[in-house]
């Protein structure tokens, strides 16, 4: 009898229920049967899932205790007419896409006031007019020891720098392009000096007289976010389901 | 209850835009061509055509949810959810079976709440300790034979219960709903291997919980 446990421990089950479930092709099949043939534990586990599957299709059906039809109130609610199906559309969950929308407008907005906010060049100029003056100050050292003390420099533009930049003192300011201060005459190719002073906000702004671009569209991304943010907002109180 | 975290999940999930593919002989079965008249109505605003839906299917639709969810409780909310959601997406319904089709509302609905339970794991179907909620039975059949058989679907019941929720999906779909494999498949969201192995292992522990029970069933 141990012996007969022991030996039926190790036969596969899988098979015997893949039997029960009609799910062998042949071969399978007649290994299964085998099996069933030769072991009176599989022979009866193959009758008990029978057993089984047979009860699971005659279970009785549970007896229903509530009526699921739906009053008006509940129909206006599921399917609303007018504004709010509109407005219920920014809450449903197919339009997933209004909530990282909205935060990227929010964001692109709030970052491009900030910009704008911050003076003409703002940082980038700072950052780039500190090289400048570094760059300055090195060729001022190098010209110093052969020139004596002459008031102005030429910075090292490489030898031969065919546009030679006034280097007053030191000025803050600068832009990505790397343009002279704002203070200083910009020498152009012709040797023409060009007074910058709006070139600093240009990017920005646009030219001088121009129609300010970026603080325009700033507000127009702001306002959109913050307007999907509060129809979201609005559909989700409407419909808390 | 209607609120609880899984049915939101039920109520946010749109029903699956797939047709039914099984042979619906529609034109030629009154029952059908009447449900689907009845969705043309109900589609167009009409509040009683889809209540006369309601009343056709709601046993069914429960008597398949309670399978999968035995929580009595819960089993209710996910049929009144998987109605609102059906008319809420009468829109999507592309013919075929009526009946399949709220069906598949209501298995979505019910695997739903079963993954959320799962995630929060509770006092496993504590109603199943109530036995008021068996069915009676039939009035004609002998006592002995009524009692036996009372007796069977509790313990069957219980050991559904009992079981993964994987499982007893599988099997109350193959089993009672009558799908086929390749259905439970697609409906469940894997494999066909899996579906099989789900179905024989189910009714590997089935057996295992009905060790000394097994009386019940033999004869």
């Amino acid at each position: 009898m141990a012996d007969r446990m022991t030996a039926h421990r190790d036969h596969d089950t899988i098979l015997i229920a893949s039997l029960a479930a009609g799910d062998l092709a042949d071969l399978a099949r007649a290994d299964a049967e085998a099996l069933i043939a030769a072991c009176p534990d599989c022979a009866a586990l193959h009758a008990d899932l029978l057993a089984i599957a047979a009860a699971t299709r005659e279970l009785p059906a549970p007896v229903r205790t509530r009526d699921y039809r739906l009053t008006r109130e509940q129909a206006d609610r599921l399917r609303p007419a007018g504004r709010r199906r509109l407005l219920e559309a920014f809450g449903s969950p197919r339009l997933a896409v209004t909530r990282p929308l909205a935060l990227a407008f929010t964001t692109l907005g709030i970052a491009g006031l900030l910009l704008t906010a911050v003076p003409a060049g703002g940082p980038a100029r700072m950052l780039s007019s500190g090289s400048e003056r570094d760059a300055a100050a090195t060729a001022q050292a190098n010209d110093g020891a052969g020139s004596g003390a002459e008031g102005t420099a030429v910075p090292a533009h490489g030898a031969g720098s065919p546009a030679p930049v006034p280097a007053a003192s030191p000025q803050p300011g600068g832009d990505l392009a790397g343009e002279p201060a704002a203070s200083a005459p910009a020498i152009v190719s012709g040797g023409e000096p060009k007074d910058s002073t709006t070139q600093g906000s240009g990017a920005l702004a646009g030219e001088a007289g121009g129609i300010p671009w970026l603080p325009i569209l700033s507000v127009v991304l702001l306002s959109t976010g913050l307007g999907l943010f509060a129809l979201r907002f609005a559909a989700r109180r409407l419909d808390p389901a | 209850m209607l609120d609880s975290i899984g049915l939101s999940i039920a109520v946010r999930r749109d029903p699956r835009p797939v047709e039914d593919l099984r042979p619906t002989e529609a034109a030629e079965d009154p029952a059908q061509r009447r449900d689907l008249w009845l969705v043309e109505q109900a589609r167009s605003g009409d509040l009683d055509a889809f209540n006369a839906l309601v009343e056709t299917h709601q046993d069914h639709l429960f008597a398949l949810v309670v399978r999968m969810v035995p929580d009595r409780d819960q089993a209710s909310d996910v049929v009144q959810e998987a109605f609102f959601s059906a008319y809420r997406h009468l829109a999507s319904f592309r013919g075929g079976s009526v009946r399949s089709w709220l069906g598949r509302i209501a298995i979505n609905a019910a695997m739903d709440i079963q993954r959320a339970r799962r995630r929060r794991p509770v006092q496993p179907y504590p109603e199943l300790e109530d036995e008021t909620w068996q069915p009676p039975a039939p009035s004609t059949a002998e006592p002995e034979l009524t009692a036996i058989a009372a007796e069977r679907s509790r313990a069957l019941a219980g050991a559904l219960a009992g079981i993964t929720p994987d499982q007893r999906a599988a099997i109350v779909l193959f089993d009672i709903e009558g799908y086929d494999y390749q259905e439970i498949a697609d409906l469940t969201g894997v494999s066909l291997g899996t579906v099989k192995s789900r179905i024989h292992r189910g009714r590997l522990a089935l057996r295992a919980l009905l060790e000394g029970r097994m009386e019940l069933f033999r004869g």
